[in-house]
């Protein structure tokens, strides 16, 4: 998950779905606009939960129902909310009520919220944080938010920019190690020096090959040019060189799992085993010159020739400079550095400036605040000094880090949100009031709004007790699921709208992991094959027989997704990733479709010369024949080359589909895809050969497991980062999440594309690139050690420019057929006739307007009147109301 | 004194057993594999240093990046001692790790909060079932083979094969959603000895006494009704006593000998909880307690979850053995 953008979007939502009472805001605001002319009902808001969170601490809860408590009691310095149309009368109707008629579809602005300036600052802080001459041209590499001055805790303890500073040095902190800190080094927002605080005491590792000042590989040195230090190591321009055992660096893979497979036969006579009994317990190993020639003979015979010398036949200097591919200089231990480093500072009580390694376009040209303001900049962590430094425990015998117990009671939280903590029962229920402390009833943007007073959640587990609870009116909204879609799916009380989830195949493609496993299954590593697999997959009979509610998808990003959702109301796509040229082309190219000269698609079957949205609108990614050649075409290629895929032709193969537990649904799962494998292989000259097995011996663990190749095929769905897709094409990628990580190396393996014409850097240019550095780029953090560093984040190029690099991504992927999509998801609830929304359109940003708009239809008294009316309290028929 | 050599000997076993048990179970689970979360975008590094700060694991090893690549997980030996330190030392059951739910709270704190209601539905569930279902036992045996004895029977019959989980779900529609009598679920807040407490917990009682009723009241009636037909029960009425003189002193006393350990048994037993209708009822007991700790793999939740029922089993042996003694004079322990 995308830990920072999932807090601006729960942030967001937050604000949005809260409540409170409107009536209050004409006493706390006499000298405004008079906020509450009309008489609106309120009411208290029963939700429930399966999970009641036992920590919801900012700088540590990783647990998203952390959020049901986290998202309410914290605020955010800009938020998201409607777009009215003036024409229509705008905001607020003549008697001071919302006037939902105006509301543009679709459409958001970024709202001030607990900031009331944002500047950017990076010339200003030039000196500070050393921004160079090209930073401070740029901009967006420093931004000073200057709070409102009324900010407070629910008890009455004002909140000043130095709070901020001191609840980011407590989320740095490396007593602590908080789960939470990465989202401000490893995520959108990249605070200067953060990680380096909290990695204080580990030493820097240049790679020796990568030019320090402009971050290209630079040319391979002569050997000659290498001298002994007085310990006997080899120096390069007085600089140690080291070699991490565990790390291919730029060669790729590390030397060590070679040595340990062939120590004793391939590799017998050299000592390697002198490197690695001298590595650190980080890896690194201090190199001799006699070490450097032990490695570049393991490279020579890697490379299938006997000696260096007759390597250097075919490879020339290089069989000698080849090893530097794989070393690091010797760098410094980093040092202690102060807080004072890092990029956050208190300018003055009420101005915060945060100074950022990666820049953000936190406002649009014409000086408004653009929707990554409020997205990924939404807040900052913030905690109550004198009570958290209260919940501090020591290390001790349980953990040798700092611990804390903030967030974790009654006693221990404090808000500063619009609601705060009023009683907290562990696993059972707690309840949040109104924060008459909180500063947004005070804004004129939410006048009339928050109308819910009170929130509480139960926990209830069993499903059967949230549908009676439910029916009894105890509770204000539920869930449909598949027994209750039929009779509740069309009732004027069902709201629809995107999960942001989408689901697909995961094969394991490693072939030496394949090889080495006893389930003679090498075909796997060969394309075909999981192409084959990917057109036997009959999506819509797929979802009908196991997930009805979700929608089939081909793409690895489902409508979600914006490329450029700054200008979605005004784009003819909507801005929406999947509705672009580009990323249709990428899923008829995966899904077999050919593009004619003349611009129209073909599939070799039923389309022929189609206009690209007719060829679009046809993919249902199933093509049965196609599937049936490619898997006679792929068992040529194994039986062919037998040995290479070590296969056996007198065994079965074996493809095993690793679950969590066997219940009703996977056993479910597993029978289709029996038969989805069967009918795919039948009359090919696989048939007989080949069976699906399920195990779920590794419980929880399975997606572990399925990486490490335990198992061979796993669905699984990924949901993160809503409206950025940019961000989460890394779930395919990244080396430690992605659930084919070991199927390729993304930091070795390249994508050449052209990049579009236009006034930015590379501009036209061919280039080539690892498909991590891509992603990097696309995110404008590309690292030091990659070949090309460019920022093309959000914001800093053209929208159609990232659009043509993530499309070429998306299409790169898919044919690689590791991640096969084939669902997207989608959510449907019923919601209380006690309440309704301000408008049943969904909106991308507001929801459906959450608790800050909702409709109190009926206070708390008239509701249980009321359900008392309806069939003695049973509303399971009045729900099923259709249209 | 049998008696009391008997009890040190049980409680020296007792402790040995403990210990073997506990070890096992401090191995077997030690012995899954390590969940390390997968999260997107986070920095996987500072979930192994949490790891390593618990004790767990060791040896971090690193790539270039400065990405843990590996680990050695700490010896299981060197844990145990650890684990059995901190307990002897300062009490230290641990703190949550793994749960959600209970993440950074102290496990014994979050034992002892949960275990009240977990023991109060189950003594009010004794309290409504034995009497009840020794009643109705009593009566089936008193009258068998008449029409009371068949009523009971039916009862009895429907009562043991329908599983507790369908009589909660029964209850909780029609007591509760239909017929308004009760809460659906019992209501949140530590105030167990109020009335509105007592009376939102009745479901869940009602659910798990049906069950134990209809066990007590087949017990019961076997028992009681092969006692009646001894010669001594024929011995007793000759000698004058009355028909309920002689069941109440000589035939229920003699059945007892066998019912008393069950129902005590049966109690001890329920302090695990009910999952299902803990779950059903959000009754905030421990029911999914031990599951939990060994999905989520929360090892000091599991230890301690597994030394106290492990602990009230063995102690529950000892106690069921004496109650013979009590309730049946002739029965004297250890005695050669």
């Amino acid at each position: 998950m995308k830990k920072g953008l999932k807090k601006a979007i729960a942030l967001a939502s937050a604000v949005a779905m809260l409540g409170g009472t409107a009536s209050a805001l004409v006493a706390c605001k006499p000298d405004s606009t008079p906020v509450n002319p009309v008489d609106l009902k309120q009411g208290t808001y029963r939700a429930f939960t399966t999970v009641v969170p036992g920590m919801w601490n900012e700088l540590n809860a990783t647990d998203d129902n952390a959020d049901s408590i986290k998202g309410h009691i914290n605020s955010s310095f800009f938020t998201y909310d409607y777009r009215f149309d003036e024409s229509k009368g705008g905001k607020y109707k003549a008697d001071g009520s919302v006037n939902a008629d105006a509301i543009v579809d679709g459409a958001f602005v970024v709202d001030y919220d607990a900031a009331v300036a944002l500047d950017d600052v990076t010339e200003e802080y030039k000196d500070k944080w050393s921004f160079t001459d090209k930073q401070v041209e740029s901009g967006g590499y420093a931004w000073k938010i200057t709070l409102r001055q009324d900010l407070q805790w629910d008890d009455g303890t004002p909140i000043k920019a130095q709070d901020f500073v001191y609840s980011m040095e407590q989320q740095l902190d490396p007593d602590f190690m908080n789960a939470r800190a990465s989202e401000y080094y490893n995520n959108a927002v990249k605070l200067i020096n953060a990680r380096n605080y909290v990695y204080a005491g580990s030493r820097d590792y240049p790679s020796i090959l990568v030019d320090e000042g402009s971050g290209n590989i630079s040319g391979y040195f002569d050997n000659a040019d290498i001298v002994e230090d007085g310990d006997g190591y080899a120096t390069y321009d007085g600089k140690i060189i080291v070699m991490n055992i565990n790390d291919g660096n730029i060669w790729g893979e590390p030397l060590k799992p070679y040595w340990d497979a062939y120590k004793d036969t391939a590799f017998a006579g050299i000592d390697f085993g002198a490197i690695v009994e001298k590595a650190d317990a980080d890896g690194y190993s201090m190199l001799t010159k006699k070490d450097i020639g032990e490695i570049t003979k393991m490279i020579a015979i890697l490379h299938d020739h006997a000696t260096p010398e007759e390597y250097e036949a075919e490879a020339g200097e290089y069989a000698y400079q080849e090893w530097q591919e794989f070393c690091f200089f010797r760098g410094d231990i980093l040092a202690d550095i102060s807080f004072d480093k890092v990029g956050i500072t208190a300018a003055s009580d009420y101005e915060l400036v945060v100074g950022l390694a990666q820049p953000l376009a936190l406002k649009n040209e014409d000086g408004s605040l653009s929707y990554n303001a409020a997205y990924a900049m939404a807040s900052l962590p913030l905690v109550k000094e004198d009570l958290y430094e209260k919940c501090k425990v020591a290390p001790n015998e349980s953990s040798t880090l700092w611990t804390s117990t903030y967030c974790t009671s009654l006693d221990t939280t404090a808000s500063w949100g619009p609601y705060k903590l009023t009683s907290y029962q562990s696993d059972r229920a707690f309840t949040l009031e109104r924060n008459d402390k909180w500063y947004g009833y005070q804004l004129e943007s939410n006048k009339n709004q928050y109308n819910i007073t009170k929130i509480t959640y139960d926990k209830i587990a069993d499903t059967n007790t949230q549908w009676l609870k439910f029916f009894a009116g105890e509770i204000d909204s539920k869930g449909l699921d598949v027994n209750h879609i039929e009779d509740y799916g069309r009732s004027v009380y069902a709201t629809y709208s995107p999960r942001i989830a989408m689901f697909s195949f995961n094969l394991y493609a490693n072939l030496d992991v394949l090889k080495a496993g006893d389930r003679n299954n090498g075909i796997l590593a060969i394309t075909d094959f999981r192409k084959a697999v990917s057109l036997a997959l009959d999506r819509d009979a797929y979802l009908r027989t196991l997930s009805p509610q979700n929608q089939p998808c081909y793409g690895l990003l489902d409508n979600s997704y914006f490329y450029d959702i700054a200008n979605s109301t005004t784009l003819e796509d909507g801005g929406v990733y999947r509705n672009t040229e580009q990323a249709k082309k990428a899923v008829l190219r995966a899904y077999g479709y050919t593009e004619n000269e003349d611009g129209t698609w073909s599939n070799g079957g039923l389309i022929n010369n189609a206009t690209l949205d007719d060829a679009y609108e046809s993919v249902n990614g199933y093509d049965l024949a196609q599937a049936k050649e490619l898997v006679n075409k792929a068992y040529k290629e194994l039986t062919d080359n037998a040995e290479k895929y070590g296969y056996d032709s007198s065994k079965k193969i074996t493809i095993l589909l690793g679950a969590s537990e066997e219940d009703e649904i996977t056993l479910l799962e597993h029978k289709t895809i029996q038969g989805i494998f069967a009918k795919m292989v039948e009359g090919t000259d696989l048939e007989g050969k080949i069976e699906v097995k399920l195990d779920s011996s590794f419980g929880d663990n399975w997606d572990s497991a399925f990486i490490a190749g335990e198992y061979d095929l796993c669905t699984g769905g990924v949901g993160n980062a809503p409206f950025d897709p940019f961000y989460m094409i890394s779930a395919y990628l990244e080396p430690s999440f992605a659930l084919t990580q070991n199927n390729w190396n993304v930091e070795t393996e390249t994508m050449t594309f052209k990049m579009p014409a236009g006034e930015y850097e590379g501009a036209g240019q061919e280039l080539t690139m690892s498909m991590m550095n891509w992603y990097r780029c696309l995110n404008g953090s590309a690292k030091a050690n990659d070949k090309y560093q460019y920022n093309w984040g959000s914001g800093f190029v053209d929208a159609s420019v990232r659009l043509e690099v993530l499309a070429a991504m998306e299409e790169f992927f898919l044919t690689k057929y590791y991640s096969i999509p084939y669902a997207s998801g989608q959510t449907a609830s019923l919601l209380s006739a006690k309440f309704s929304y301000i408008t049943k359109d969904y909106n991308t940003f507001m929801s459906f307007g959450g608790m800050r708009y909702m409709i109190v239809n009926y206070t708390d008294t008239e509701w249980d009147a009321f359900v008392k009316t309806v069939n003695n309290g049973d509303l399971s028929n009045f729900y099923k109301e259709t249209v | 004194m049998y008696t009391f050599k008997y009890i040190l000997k049980r409680l020296g076993l007792m402790i040995f057993t403990f210990c073997i048990i506990m070890l096992m179970c401090f191995v077997l689970i030690k012995l899954l594999p390590l969940k390390i979360p997968r999260v997107q975008g986070s920095d996987p590094n500072l979930m192994y240093y949490q790891l390593q700060s618990r004790g767990y694991i060791r040896n971090l090893q690193y790539d270039s990046a400065g990405l843990v690549v590996g680990y050695e997980r700490m010896p299981i030996m060197i844990q145990l001692w650890k684990y059995i330190k901190n307990i002897f030392t300062s009490g230290d059951f641990g703190i949550s790790y793994a749960m959600p739910q209970y993440q950074f709270h102290p496990v014994w704190d979050v034992f002892v909060e949960k275990l009240p209601p977990t023991i109060l539905i189950n003594i009010y569930s004794t309290l409504i079932g034995v009497p009840i279902g020794l009643g109705l036992g009593i009566l089936a045996a008193l009258k068998k083979n008449k029409w009371q004895d068949q009523v009971i029977n039916v009862i009895i019959i429907l009562l043991v094969s329908t599983p507790s989980i369908v009589l909660g779900v029964m209850i909780q529609y029609i007591f509760c959603f239909k017929l308004h009598w009760f809460q659906i679920m019992m209501e949140p807040g530590f105030d167990y000895f109020t009335w509105p407490m007592f009376r939102s917990m009745l479901p869940a009682v009602f659910s798990l006494s049906l069950g134990a009723i209809a066990g007590y009241a087949r017990f019961t009636r076997a028992e009681l009704s092969e006692v009646l037909t001894n010669d001594y029960m024929l011995l007793a009425r000759t000698k004058g006593l009355t028909r309920g003189q002689a069941t109440l002193r000589h035939a229920l006393r003699n059945s007892m000998v066998v019912i008393f350990p069950s129902i005590l048994a049966e109690f001890i037993g329920v302090l695990s909880g009910s999952m299902l209708i803990e779950s059903m009822f959000s009754v905030p007991g421990v029911g999914r307690l031990y599951l939990d700790s060994i999905v989520t793999l929360d090892y000091d939740f599991f230890m301690m979850l597994s030394g106290f029922y492990c602990l009230v089993g063995l102690t529950a042996g000892i106690i069921v053995d004496i109650s013979y003694g009590i309730i049946d004079p002739r029965i004297r322990m250890g005695a050669k």
